[in-house]
């Protein structure tokens, strides 16, 4: 459980949410047995089979055709916080560390 | 004129003979949607002045004497991942709680070409991950049919808005289920098309290999006319098939039914699966047998590693998907953050849920270094196995038959707790999303408590129009009464 409860820490941070105490519990409790149910692909023999992504390959590109944006402002309308046509944050690296 | 108890097909054509204004219907149904909300909650977000205003424009063209649509005019109600210009679109997240797109989806595009006024935004599964709408950032949805279960889910808040006939017309999105499992749930009908027949242009990725846009509807001739309606190439999804159209199905009449043989899944019963729901399959096993369809049992042996891959193969593209909310551009913003990096784990953590934390882990696991091989990689050949399985036996069986669901709706916080019996709960609907089949949840009657209990469909790619016939046949002789009786009336 403990090995389970640093994995998890690991993936948090892999994939920059931060969890509390409980929930790295909760999470690494779950996993466990989602982990449990998921194992079972690993009965299958897969020797020499491609992956499958997508179903079908149609894959096409198209031209790069110029065409009309949305406005800078209608775009900027969700920007939690902003200055003019700028995004606001905090500085990239705190000065205590 | 009650309009709830007909078709929108059939309110379309009154339409169409100026008995009745589009403003009129509107405000029908706009009354009828906030007498059932407190009960209901399927909607996140209502529009009734934008919808008005639609009908209003369509009044006026017909006034003209302009020829439209046959559901111009008729509300729909869309579920809240699909992208509305100037409309909040929060996907069931606190993350995007604020968020108002600048741009419309693609199928909302079709909905305005076409002229039906969008009555809301339905309530969901945060980002689409569940099964019951519980897992909805801001309140649960109740199933019509007895409040005190669940309407399943993702799309929950469209099955039950058209099971309590708030509309007559959804849309729901289906990633492993999701528009099937709550129209089997709400007792509707519900279709999950090819992947790639409709645009994900503005639907909201949760698993972008498996999601598709698709009706919730009354009847099968509505879902199919609003399925007409929504699908078609589009440039602008790169996955979006280039199709040769329709496969031209004609109406299916009880000399055509003699030749279609029909595979029954021999999986899908047995542990787990409660005795009233494979009643109800074998139910509609003998109905097709006994108007001379080839009825037989099929075997599907990889369903069970099905699930497990498919849960891998979500929750790994959904890890990445969800990489893009940091909160930065748009979406939840936390109140102080000493940095950046700080700023966006704090951005997470408050914006989502736990299921959506919950399979972004899963999904790093499945995909980070050392683990991939046996996770991703082997669910994604599974994958390989379970189509070349599907088209073997699609080879021999025009449909497959089975539940859409292993139980009836399961009541409110039942499952909640225990995420892995949730997945179970999909273990009918996530092979076609796998393979990229065609399928159909349509009503198959009621338990003795009166719950409705949905069958499921499913054939090769583009026999979209195959099943609607399929569906039409069967509810024209069964006439299962498909708005909720809380609300209207007599079970059928």
């Amino acid at each position: 459980m403990e090995e389970l409860y640093s994995l998890v820490d690991h993936l948090s941070n892999l994939s920059r949410i931060k969890l509390s105490s409980e929930e790295k519990d909760l999470i690494a409790g779950q996993l466990k047995d989602i982990l449990g149910a998921a194992q079972k692909v690993q009965e299958l023999d897969t020797g020499g089979v491609p992956p499958t992504t997508h179903v079908f390959y149609q894959w096409r590109t198209r031209e790069d055709v110029p065409a009309e944006s949305l406005p800078v402002e209608e775009v900027l309308r969700n920007v939690p916080e902003r200055e003019s046509s700028l995004v606001r944050v905090p500085r990239i690296k705190s000065l205590d560390e | 004129m009650e309009l709830d108890r007909m078709s929108a097909l059939e309110i379309g054509e009154r339409l169409g003979k100026r008995e009745i204004s589009a403003e009129e219907v509107v405000n029908y149904f706009w009354e009828r949607t906030q007498k059932l909300e407190p009960e209901l909650k399927s909607f996140l977000t209502t529009c009734p002045e934008e919808a008005t205003g639609v009908a209003r424009q369509v009044d006026e063209l017909r006034r003209r004497g302009e020829r439209l649509p046959p559901l111009a005019g008729i509300p729909v109600a869309v579920k809240d991942n699909l992208s509305t210009r100037g409309i909040h679109t929060t996907c069931g997240s606190r993350f995007l709680e604020n968020y108002i797109p600048p741009y419309d989806a693609a199928v909302i595009q079709k909905l305005k070409e076409n002229y039906l006024p969008v009555l809301g935004k339905t309530n969901m599964d945060e980002f689409g991950m569940g099964s019951s709408t519980e897992n909805s950032a801001f309140y649960p949805t109740t199933n019509p049919w007895d409040f005190s279960k669940v309407p399943g889910g993702s799309s929950g808040g469209s099955a039950a808005a058209v099971a309590a006939r708030q509309v007559p017309l959804a849309l729901g999105t289906d990633t492993g289920g999701s528009v099937r499992q709550p129209a089997a749930f709400c007792g509707v009908f519900g279709l999950r098309p090819t992947y790639g027949r409709v645009s994900r242009y503005g639907l909201i990725a949760f698993a972008s290999s498996l999601d598709q846009v698709g009706p919730i509807t009354g009847t099968p001739e509505d879902g199919e006319a609003l399925f007409d309606l929504i699908a078609g190439y589009d440039e602008r999804d790169a996955t979006s098939l280039d199709a040769p159209g329709d496969i031209a199905e004609p109406e299916l009449d009880e000399q055509r039914v003699k030749e279609i043989k029909v595979g029954v899944i021999r999986e899908q019963e047995g542990n787990g699966f409660a005795p009233e729901v494979v009643e109800s399959v074998k139910e509609m096993a003998s109905f097709w047998e006994s108007y001379g369809a080839a009825v037989e049992e099929v075997s599907l042996p990889l369903t069970e590693y099905a699930l497990a891959a498919y849960y891998l193969i979500n929750a790994a593209e959904a890890s990445s998907n969800l990489g893009r909310y940091d909160g930065i551009q748009y979406g939840y913003r936390t109140g102080y953050a000493a940095d950046l990096q700080e700023l966006v784990f704090k951005n997470r953590e408050e914006g989502f849920g736990q299921e959506v934390k919950r399979r972004i882990v899963l999904g790093t696991y499945a995909l980070s270094s050392g683990y991939y091989d046996d996770y991703c990689l082997k669910a994604l050949k599974t994958r390989t196995l379970i189509l070349r399985d599907m088209q073997r036996v699609l080879q021999t069986y025009d449909f497959l038959l089975g539940p859409t669901t292993p139980t009836p709706p399961f009541g409110l916080g039942e499952k909640i707790e225990d995420p892995l019996q949730m997945y179970l709960s999909d273990v009918c609907t996530i092979t076609d999303p796998l393979v990229g089949n065609a399928a159909i949840s349509v009503p198959g009657g009621f338990t003795p408590e009166g719950m409705p209990l949905g069958l499921q469909m499913s054939a090769a790619p583009f026999r979209e129009s195959f099943l609607f016939k399929l569906a039409r046949f069967w509810q024209q002789r069964k006439k299962y009464l498909t708005c909720a009786s809380l609300q209207c009336g007599e079970k059928g």
